[in-house]
């Protein structure tokens, strides 16, 4: 996400990724666009703060958390002051920051004005809404020129929630760029298991996977001549009523839009992230998606009208066995791909957007 | 879903609440289709306990618990080995009948019985897990209460 909008904004200026790593040692890269910093966060204890948090959010969904539990937890962020000597220097016409944890001391922003030299624009990237009630995060959107939201459901939380800063949301709407040549072949070998839908389980290979959730097998069961493709992080296969097979492809976007392009639906099992990036790019391949309820693909699916999704294991079944309709799957493709298409296919508009919103009007590239 | 009406769009919020409420008002004697049902909540989805639901045997009993289909088999063709498998089907058939029958009942409440023991023992487990998280949540409380009574009387001595 932070390449796309890098990349965007470097037709236009010169830019320079600042990457906040946990533990690492600081270093530098330099890309053929835009060159990267990696500048380390000390002290960050996530799986602390990931329990802390679902502790506090069985009673109001965390969002009554007292004060001094606040500071705890935002002490388990960790903090980078290289960071924040970075942010303060200056010398850049506009600062994006990109997601929600900014890990520094963040009156080095400065205050929203015309005092201010540069322009601050904040994507929140939420894939938890709830986050909102933290006071960094509403530190952030009070500070900010511009908030840009990835989808409807963030643009409606946050205007629910800052109701005064409503003028400054902008949608983003991130272009993907997307080879639809490399699709018109399948996958080897999965011709041969005829229809099939996709079960993506884990993507890319290091992304958040649950331990459980609707088996291969019992999602198979439902579908009556119907094969199953999952994708696992390394390991991809494909079944039907009598045979399994090991796919031995390398787990890249590119093989997985292979595998979308020519399933009937794109099941998402993963826990729901920011950007929901793989509905989009399912929509725009004309296959209809089934994501989590309460997740940006969903987000998605329900603006384009492009997909169906769940709360649980039984509606996730249920579910895909409605898409096995063919006029309703039809349907759902040509809008999941006219939206996707429109909204989230057209790099130019996506250039002028994010250059418009950045740096405030059209600029142009030094050196 | 087959009478969706000409060119008009479909409202992907439209047929997730229909597909919901049929869910909710689905009645059978056995779980909808023999499949696992969407009675975990968030927790227990989330934890790290394996659901006893999603065991692969309780599927497989589900999907293999009716052999009504196999007595049907009497076989086909007009061999004399084929006429004769025939009729023994049936000899047997109609000696054994109301033993096959108990049985099959047997095996469907046998299902029944294990398939609601499943979704106990989930539920059980699902309130275990969430009372230990109120418990945490409540010390954590404690603890918040007794760091802010701290920091006030120091801000009185100070």
């Amino acid at each position: 996400m932070t390449r796309l909008v890098a990349g965007a904004l470097a037709r236009a200026a010169d830019v320079e990724i600042v990457h906040l790593v946990a533990e690492s040692p600081r270093s530098t890269a330099a890309d053929s666009v835009f060159s990267v910093e990696r500048v380390p966060v000390e002290g960050t204890r996530p799986l602390a703060a990931g329990v802390l948090r679902a502790a506090l959010g069985t009673h109001d969904g965390g969002r009554s958390i007292p004060e001094s539990l606040r500071g705890v937890l935002e002490d388990y962020e960790g903090s980078s002051a290289e960071a924040a000597a970075l942010v303060g220097a200056g010398d850049a016409d506009a600062l994006v920051l990109a997601g929600h944890h900014q890990p520094y001391d963040l009156g080095v922003l400065g205050t929203p004005g015309p005092g201010r030299v540069r322009r601050v624009v904040f994507l929140p990237m939420l894939s938890d809404p709830r986050r909102l009630a933290d006071r960094r995060v509403a530190r952030l959107v009070e500070v900010a020129d511009v908030i840009g939201t990835l989808h409807p459901g963030e643009r409606r939380a946050i205007a629910e929630a800052f109701p005064q800063r409503s003028d400054a949301i902008v949608a983003v709407d991130l272009a993907l760029n997307l080879n639809r040549g490399a699709t018109t072949q399948g996958l080897f070998g999965v011709g041969w298991f005829g229809r099939f839908v996709v079960a993506i389980r884990r993507f890319p290979a290091d992304g958040g996977r649950f331990s459980r959730s609707v088996t291969h097998e019992i999602l198979r069961s439902v579908l009556p001549h119907v094969s199953v493709a999952e994708v696992d992080g390394l390991r991809w296969r494909i079944t039907d009523t009598d045979n399994t097979v090991e796919l031995p492809v390398n787990p890249t976007r590119i093989n997985l839009w292979r595998l979308m392009a020519h399933a009937l639906v794109t099941v998402d099992l993963r826990p729901p992230g920011p950007l929901g990036r793989e509905a989009i790019e399912s929509m725009m391949l004309g296959t209809p998606v089934v994501v989590p309820d309460q997740s940006a693909a969903m987000e998605h699916a329900a603006a384009a009208g492009g997909g169906l999704w769940y709360r649980n294991a039984g509606e996730l079944l249920d579910a895909v066995s409605a898409l096995m309709d063919g006029q309703l799957r039809y349907r759902m493709s040509a809008q999941g791909r006219d939206y996707a298409t429109a909204t989230h296919g057209r790099m130019d508009d996506f250039v002028s957007r994010m250059t418009s919103v950045v740096l405030g009007e059209p600029a142009r590239r030094t050196g | 879903m087959a009478d969706l009406p000409g060119d008009v769009r479909v409202d992907a919020r439209v047929i997730v609440d229909h597909i919901r409420s049929l869910g909710g008002t689905t009645s059978s004697a056995y779980p909808r289709t023999w499949l696992p049902q969407g009675t975990f909540d968030e927790l227990l989805e989330r934890s790290d306990r394996e659901p006893i639901h999603f065991h692969p045997s309780i599927h497989h009993l589900h999907q293999h618990w009716d052999r009504g289909p196999a007595r049907q088999l009497a076989g086909s063709g007009w061999s004399p080995k084929a006429i004769g498998r025939r009729l023994l089907s049936r000899v047997v058939g109609a000696a054994l009948d109301r033993y096959f029958t108990e049985e099959q009942e047997f095996r469907a409440a046998l299902a029944q019985a294990i398939d609601a023991i499943a979704y106990r023992v989930d539920e059980i487990a699902s309130a275990d897990e969430r009372s230990i998280v109120d418990l945490v949540r409540n010390d954590l409380l404690d603890l918040a209460r007794y760091v802010d009574e701290r920091v006030d009387e120091r801000g009185r001595a100070g």
